[in-house]
């Protein structure tokens, strides 16, 4: 389980959530109540195309353990046109990126 | 059920599939131009996390002719020189396309696209795929997103439209149209990923890209080419995000466990090790005990590391939070790197469908662009692009050549294909909602049922068709070299794969669907067993080892140019489709004059059977 949610800042945007709408693999569905679900966590690709759409930064991605995870995590926010990463190193510390 | 009327029918809307709607649109303003994609075109297909180069460019000095040399070096002098010549000249012209559509370059003081390889030209993609779609809806075509392509129409052998599925509330509409582009890009997911459980999907390839084309068309009759040329990357362990960024973008050397530098030991066939060359190198390293080996960046000033962290967020954004996990910056620790699983791609590999210097396949109204395309490898983004955009085309010119199909023999080819498309829902349906129409086929499924149950197959129809998909992985890692047996294998474990992947396929008849996600996942396991059956063929068939690491035989171990410079081909022949798969090898000779001339379309497809 790689794309990790944050249930608190999930909004439901829309009919169509737009993070649901771009993810490549339709894994990301609205149930009825409550924040976006994955059907299936482990079939992530990691891609990223939901956490820079999400108006609401409630989406992260991270390494699986399997895959040699520790904790860091990524969040995207797009500002006028360029996107801002935040890395979240394991030890707690951020570090902003934009691209 | 909703018909649809369009003239060109594009399945896949990834870089092949957007040209080729975009180019028809163009030279065709009136005609009707329709995309199914499965996903949202915006963030669909390979491109979904953006790229940092164009691989497929001419830089100056380069032409059509060089990089056709340059691709035939690297293919073991067997590609096909018709279709990397055309889309060759084609190359730039994308490029430039792309540039006008916003993407963003990198130029030198000359203000050249700045050249990052000897084929490659520095760009900052992460949007790239965005771009392409304005592009798209700018044009006029007509985009259809969350609707899965599941089979194609025929009528008198010829592709009369397709049958396609929609995500959002399971329906069915059947599209009927003048020519159908398969651009659904390769094949993942027929061996295991490098690691499982959580990182299933941490795959190099698109875990979407399930080979849905290759076997709607397979299942059509169409010709499929050179499969044992399976394409197995070398990336970085465990995220498997692309090399190239710092082999060729920053140019760091490769060192082994104990700090060698381990190319320098290997003698290749050019000055410059291939991709190809890297991979080997690095497998033996390993194999002899050397490994794990890395892309040293510990020479990189932290300015450097910091634009590889920029490279990394704009095409695989989790490689920098391997860094991260490990405490570290991307200047104080080397990179682990290893062979990715095998994929059937044709942008980058030889496998896919057989196709002419126009881009038709063998089957009437049938055309094939990009990964989804055999024979030329070394395309990406732009060559696939070159490919969409000729299919296109081609398909003008052939328009006036369609004849409305007759409603009688429409009807009974689109239930023919809807039958199969819902035969794992029909499974599904509980109690309540049993209708005798159905009361048959219910029958016999419970009976065949309480087989699955007994082979230990999870009930829940979710659950199954993911083991049914793994069981199919660990078949083809163990007996079909799979990264676990080291990437080679011998007739005898092939002969055995291919019982056990009939077995699967059996299996598989059973999978149920709750809903339309479910039937769509059914669908690609269905496609990736009939996939892995035709490359278990191919495998057997060509009894040589022409690709290192691609294609590599324990029984056949060396190059044998004078039996097998020749592609490998298959057919599934239609009339058979229904019943146990039977498999046609056709050999079809190289083509090495790539004159424009046209006399390369017959002569590609005049080979012989055998
Ligand atoms: C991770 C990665 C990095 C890459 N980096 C680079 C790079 O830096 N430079 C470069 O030049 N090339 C790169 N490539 C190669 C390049 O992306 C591909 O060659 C190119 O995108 C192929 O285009 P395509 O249209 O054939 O396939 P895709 O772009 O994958 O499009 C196929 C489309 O078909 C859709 N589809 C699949 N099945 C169905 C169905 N049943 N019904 C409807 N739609 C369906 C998919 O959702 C997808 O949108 C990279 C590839 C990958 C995977
Ligand atoms: S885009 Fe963000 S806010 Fe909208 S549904 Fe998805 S997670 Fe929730
Ligand atoms: S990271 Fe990509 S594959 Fe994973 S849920 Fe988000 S959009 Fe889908």
């Amino acid at each position: 389980m790689t794309l990790l949610i944050d249930a608190q800042r999930c909004r439901r945007c829309g009919e169509q959530p737009r993070c649901a709408d771009v993810c490549p693999g339709n894994l990301l569905v609205l149930p009825e109540r409550g924040h976006i679900i994955s059907r299936e966590p482990d079939d992530c690709w990691d891609c990223g195309a939901c956490i820079k759409v999400c108006p609401q930064q409630a989406l992260a991605v991270s390494l699986p353990p399997e895959a040699g995870g520790q904790g860091s995590t990524l969040r995207a926010k797009q500002i006028a046109g360029k996107i801002r990463w935040t890395l979240e190193h394991p030890d707690g510390r951020l570090e902003t990126i934009e691209l | 059920m909703d018909v649809l009327d369009t003239d060109w029918l594009v399945l896949g809307g990834g870089a092949a599939g957007i040209m080729a709607a975009i180019r028809a649109k163009e030279l065709c303003p009136t005609c009707r131009v329709t995309v199914i994609e499965k996903a949202n075109v915006q963030r669909s297909g390979c491109l979904a996390a953006g790229i940092n180069a164009i691989n497929a460019y001419l830089n100056p000095g380069e032409t059509a002719e060089s990089f056709l040399s340059y691709v035939k070096a690297e293919f073991a002098n067997l590609v096909r020189d018709d279709l990397v010549y055309t889309l060759a000249e084609r190359l730039n012209e994308m490029t430039d396309r792309l540039v006008e559509w916003g993407l963003p370059v990198f130029r030198d003081e000359q203000g050249r696209y700045l050249r990052r390889g000897r084929a490659s030209v520095q760009i900052n993609g992460e949007a790239i795929k965005p771009l392409m779609v304005a592009a798209l809806h700018q044009s006029g075509a007509e985009v259809f997103n969350h609707r899965v392509a599941t089979d194609l129409i025929i009528i008198n052998d010829r592709v009369v439209g397709a049958l396609v599925l929609n995500l959002a509330d399971g329906s069915f509409t059947s599209v009927r149209a003048k020519g159908v582009l398969i651009a659904t890009g390769g094949v993942s997911g027929i061996y295991g990923p490098n690691a499982g459980g959580a990182a299933r999907h941490k795959q190099w390839y698109s875990p979407f890209n399930a080979g849905a084309g290759w076997a709607m068309a397979a299942r059509a009759g169409a010709e499929l080419t050179s499969l044992e040329m399976r394409f197995i990357a070398l990336r970085v362990a465990h995220t498997m995000a692309p090399t190239g960024t710092l082999a060729q973008g920053v140019r760091t050397p490769h060192i082994n466990r104990i700090n060698a530098h381990y190319l320098n030991d290997y003698t290749y066939e050019q000055v410059e090790p291939t991709t190809a060359e890297r991979l080997w190198a690095t497998l033996q390293e390993e194999k002899q005990g050397r490994g794990p080996c890395y892309l040293d960046t510990r020479g990189l000033t932290p300015e450097q590391g910091k634009r590889l962290q920029k490279a990394y967020l704009s095409m695989c954004p989790t490689q920098v939070l391997q860094w991260s996990d490990a405490g570290k910056r991307p200047e104080e620790m080397p990179v682990p790197i290893t062979g990715s699983e095998p994929y059937l791609v044709g942008g980058h590999g030889m496998a896919g469908l057989w196709i002419d210097e126009r881009r038709r396949t063998t089957v009437t109204g049938l055309y094939a662009a990009g990964d989804a395309a055999g024979g030329a490898p070394k395309k990406y983004v732009t060559g696939s692009m070159a490919e969409g955009a000729i299919a296109a085309e081609t398909f003008l010119e052939e328009i006036q050549d369609w004849q409305e199909p007759n409603p009688g023999a429409w009807k009974v080819a689109v239930d023919r294909a809807l039958q199969r498309a819902k035969e794992p829902l029909l499974f599904n349906v509980n109690a309540s909602q049993k209708t005798d129409e159905h009361s048959n086929s219910i029958g016999s499924a419970v009976s065949r049922n309480s087989l699955i149950n007994s082979k230990n197959v999870a009930t829940d129809g979710k659950n199954q068709i993911r083991q049914l998909e793994e069981q199919l992985q660990a078949v083809m890692d163990r007996w079909a070299g799979g990264r676990p047996a080291g990437y080679v294998y011998d007739a005898e474990g092939l002969l055995r794969a291919q019982q056990e992947v009939d077995y699967l396929i059996e299996a598989g008849r059973e999978l149920k669907a709750g809903d339309a996600y479910e039937l769509m996942r059914v669908h690609e396991v269905w496609d990736r067993l009939l996939l892995a059956r035709l490359l278990l063929a191919h495998m057997l068939y060509r009894k040589e080892s022409r690709w290192p690491v691609y294609q590599s035989r324990l029984d056949y171990p060396s190059r044998d140019d004078q039996r097998w410079r020749i592609f490998v081909n298959s057919r599934i022949p239609v009339q058979n489709v229904q019943k146990k798969i039977e498999i046609k090898i056709i050999e079809r000779p190289p083509v090495d004059s790539h004159g424009t001339g046209g006399q390369s379309v017959l002569s590609a497809f005049g080979g012989g059977t055998a």
